[in-house]
């Protein structure tokens, strides 16, 4: 390097200094950046590549409008209810006596919260099937008959099976910041007057909304783009915006193509808004924990 | 006038017993350190009078103003407390954090806004009111911390070690201000720390414990000059150690070395003594000084190390190291290697009971 | 003292019930002759599991899981670990770059993702976008967080740059210090990132289904055609893959949990 003048030499430097992430950077861009543009301005385009805003159009249908609307209040309900019984199990976890028991309890949130897809939809069925474990001992046991009111084969089937990921993934996720409250607060609160109650409301929730509300909009798009499991659960007849998506895409709906695209980057658009305001919450709780 | 006492106060841990019959009684608007090393109890008792653990049943009790508050939940006690680590709500602005209290005593939207200003401006940090804990220097929390727990006005306040985080610098300054606001209040308090500097410079009264029980209570002054414990001359201010044995009137014989004592010896009835010196009551001789006043060592200097404002020679005294304060222009006569004779007057030392 | 909740204990009995029963279930199904009509099975047979594990199709499909894992978890660790190492210590300036195209694939749906790939892909043929191969490069790209995440973690906490300054004060190379120092501390993070990413692409169906489809069974993709067909043949498989989901979770928080200790070990008495 001894010759080069001097402000040639840093700027060489500094490029050879990107080249070992190379790969990586063309492998993201191969599989992640070029295909979603693909999808986004395919769903701007007709078949004969002018662009349009028909397959758009086409989305607002009274049939794919509902399985957004399906897919939206499925993950909102799954999300929420994951949050509230995720931050009680986790607080309740946390507070256990015995340290191999939470050690024992975080594991099995870890586990549970992979399970998904076709074998969590099955365990499903065996157990609140019309024929399921927990269907007999009810009607045996108890006199209680949930069927034909309730079928696992529905929206609120899928609600029960969504929520045995969403749990203890709300568990992981709220952890740290349950570890976070310092137990100081709570005694600087009493101090100053504070009964539990309002401890809770005016000092902890807040401190934690962060995290619930990152909770929420994580789970919400954990929930949005589940697929395995509601397609096994109830099959193609539910209607939603993955199954639809997916029958498009394995050709089994005669549609034009760019409806799916469209549905696409509206889910993208949806998803998006979900990662970046966890990531933005997850800044902010970040923030306070100085 | 006793406003606050505790009396035969314990507290055992499973295992460990941290607090071991505290009786003290506090007079209104005193400053009362707990002055120890960490673990000998001093923060256990701090928490107990605001309530956070539970004194050992059926033993004793905390008393404020006659009553026994002992059965008082601490959010009912009206004790402010200055947690070591500031504990302020971060969800929360300085004027919110100092609001809190007051809502929480249910006072009115005016008047909350009127203390809250009063007692920001009383810390001197008026302008940070809008600000968030984390955007604030370690000193200014710890200010804030103080104003929220003086804002409700409490009957007692208590701090638990609020400086030991701040830099040297910060601490100094800190502990002034906390001495003035204490004082100008005439606020009951209690003071927990591990530096005897602190509790020396700001304390009406000192307590000092070791591993859950008193050594001594008494003014600075009294602890550092008339220590009535071994501990307590070792933990307070550095100090030689002569062990002998009385030999008659107010002579005590140290293996080579006789150390004449004042006339009131403290040893009780024991022949087994330990005679303190401190470094500062000692003057440095580069020849025999040959007076019969005062107690005469020699030896060799072993060490000259610099301390700031003074310098300490360690010198070695027929195998014992003793420590003796030198100023700046004494510093040239000595060095290393060199024999130096030690003298210091008998009513340097300060004699008390050796167990053997 | 702070008391623990009084629901604390219901809440962990609910959660616990919630958690175990259908696995519980799952596993008595898969053994039961018939179990449609009674509390408790009327019998107990191997018969299921024969059947389902004795087909020509179980193996097959079994191996072309394991084949997809495997290549998506070595692919993985070679893509990510010296890029994460480069990106740490020598470029930190690409570090919102890198971690862009992590959290990437949480916003994009596994048929989004599918669908995504097909449009872009198929015009270069069949071959290329309904193949194995673009199966396992899908693979990677929805398992990235889970390997980038514990590389970085285990580099940030080996305090990489540190132990590098020391090992080039000590006279050691690029080379020697790689392989012998800070490899070495981060294997924990690499070992679980690799862990992650084969469960999480073993038990992949959509992408399976989507991409490949009939011509490239998975074990998933084998298991969902037996929840249509015999449910007594689907459970024993199920309880296989929730086996093989808990071994691998169970694998990486023992690697983990050995980091931790090694580190406090190294950090010494506080």
């Amino acid at each position: 390097m001894t010759g080069t003048p001097a402000r040639f030499r840093p700027r060489a430097r500094s490029l050879l200094l990107w080249a070992p992430l190379l790969p990586f950077f063309l492998f993201g861009l191969l599989m992640e950046i070029v295909p979603i543009a693909t999808v986004v301005t395919s769903s701007l385009r007709d078949g004969d590549g002018q662009p349009t805003l028909a397959n758009f159009s086409r989305v607002m249908s009274p049939v794919i409008r509902a399985s957004f609307a399906n897919s939206i209040r499925l993950s909102a309900i799954t999300a929420a209810l994951g949050v509230v019984l995720g931050t009680l199990a986790g607080y309740a976890v946390m507070n256990a006596r015995s340290r191999f028991f939470r050690g024992a309890a975080t594991a099995l949130a870890d586990v549970a919260t992979n399970f998904g897809g076709a074998p969590l939809a099955f365990a499903f069925i065996v157990t609140l099937g019309s024929t399921g474990i927990v269907t007999l001992l009810l009607s045996k046991l108890f006199g209680i008959a949930l069927y034909p009111a309730f079928r696992v084969y529905s929206i609120t089937g899928l609600v029960l099976a969504y929520l045995y990921f969403q749990i203890p993934l709300m568990i992981l996720l709220i952890q740290p910041s349950l570890r976070g409250l310092r137990s100081e607060w709570r005694e600087a609160a009493l101090n100053l007057g504070a009964s539990e109650l309002e401890y809770w409301r005016r000092v902890a929730l807040p401190i934690l909304a962060p995290s619930l509300i990152g909770g929420f909009l994580l789970l919400f798009a954990n929930s949005y783009g589940a697929y395995a499991t509601a397609w096994t659960l109830t099959g193609p007849d539910i209607n939603l915006v993955t199954i639809r998506i997916a029958a498009l895409v394995r050709g089994e709906v005669q549609l034009e193509p760019g409806t799916a695209d469209a549905m696409a980057t509206i889910s993208l658009l949806i998803m998006a808004v979900c990662v970046v305001g966890y990531l933005w919450t997850n800044r902010l709780s970040r923030k306070w924990k100085r | 006038m006793t406003y606050l006492s505790l009396q035969k106060v314990s507290k055992t841990f499973p295992g460990v017993a941290a607090v071991k019959d505290f009786n003290l009684e506090i007079r209104k608007g005193a400053l009362v350190s707990f002055l120890g090393p960490s673990g000998c109890g001093k923060t256990t008792t701090l928490r107990m009078i605001a309530g956070f653990e539970q004194p050992d049943p059926d033993v004793g009790g905390i008393f404020l103003d006659g009553a026994d508050i002992t059965p008082i939940p601490p959010s009912r006690r009206d004790i402010g407390m200055v947690f070591q680590s500031y504990a302020l709500f971060p969800n929360m602005t300085v004027a919110a954090n100092i609001a809190f209290g007051l809502q929480m005593h249910r006072l009115s939207r005016r008047e909350v806004e009127s203390r809250v200003e009063a007692i920001l401006d009383m810390v001197r940090l008026r302008e940070t009111a809008g600000r968030f804990p984390h955007q604030l220097s370690g000193g200014q929390q710890q200010r804030i911390a103080l104003a929220r727990a003086l804002a409700i006005r409490p009957r007692v306040l208590l701090l638990d070690e609020p400086l030991s985080a701040l830099d040297a610098e910060v601490r100094i300054a800190l502990r002034g201000e906390i001495r003035r606001i204490q004082s100008e209040m005439a606020i009951t308090t209690v003071y927990v720390t591990h530096d005897q500097e602190e509790a020396l410079s700001i304390s009406d009264l000192v307590v000092v414990m070791n591993r859950g029980v008193i050594e001594q209570i008494g003014a600075p002054e009294e602890i550092y000059h008339q220590p009535r414990t071994r501990f307590v001359a070792g933990f307070i201010g550095t100090a030689n150690q002569f062990n002998g044995v009385v030999v008659g009137g107010n002579e005590v014989a140290c293996n080579e070395i006789r150390l004449i004592t004042p006339s009131r010896a403290e040893s009780g009835g024991s022949p087994n003594v330990v005679v303190l010196v401190r470094p500062e009551n000692m003057t440095v001789h580069d020849r025999d000084p040959g007076e019969k006043a005062r107690n005469v060592i020699d030896g060799i200097i072993e060490t000259i190390t610099f301390h700031g404002a003074l310098t300490r020679v360690g010198v070695d005294v027929h195998g014992q190291r003793v420590t003796a304060d030198i100023t700046k222009s004494e510093r040239t006569r000595f060095s290393l290697n060199q024999r130096v004779w030690i003298s210091f007057l008998p009513d340097a030392c300060r004699v008390m009971a050796r167990e053997e | 003292m702070k008391k623990p909740p009084w629901w604390r204990g219901l809440a962990i009995g609910l959660f616990l019930i919630y958690m175990l029963v259908p696995l519980a279930a799952t596993l008595l199904f898969s053994f039961a002759t018939r179990w449609d009509r009674t509390i408790f099975p009327e019998g107990m047979t191997l018969q299921w599991w024969e059947a389902a594990m004795g087909r020509r199709a179980f193996g097959m499909t079994l191996m072309n899981s394991l084949v997809v894992s495997l290549a998506a978890m070595v692919a993985s660790v070679v893509l990510v670990t010296p890029t994460a190492y480069w990106t740490h210590l020598r470029l930190p300036k690409a570090r919102p770059l890198v971690e862009l195209f992590t959290i990437l694939p949480f916003g994009v749906p596994g048929v989004v993702l599918a669908l995504s790939l097909i449009r872009c892909y198929a015009r270069f043929g069949g071959a290329i976008v309904y193949s194995p191969g673009m199966l396992v490069a899908a693979c990677m790209v929805i398992s990235l967080p889970f390997m980038y995440r514990p590389v970085i973690n285990a580099l940030n906490a080996a305090d990489v740059r540190t132990l590098t300054e020391a090992a080039h004060s000590l006279g050691a190379g690029w080379l020697a210090t790689m392989t012998r120092v800070i490899a070495p501390n981060i294997m924990s993070g690499i070992v679980s990132g690799a862990l992650l990413v084969f469960s999480t692409v073993f038990v992949e169906f959509t992408l399976a289904n989507l991409l490949v489809g009939a011509r490239f069974k998975t074990f998933p993709i084998y298991l969902v055609e037996f929840t249509r067909f015999d449910g007594r043949q689907a459970s024993a498989l199920a309880v296989i893959s929730f086996l093989f989901a808990w071994a691998t979770s169970l694998a990486v928080l023992w690697v983990m949990g050995r980091a931790d200790r090694e580190r406090e070990g190294a950090l010494g008495a506080r």
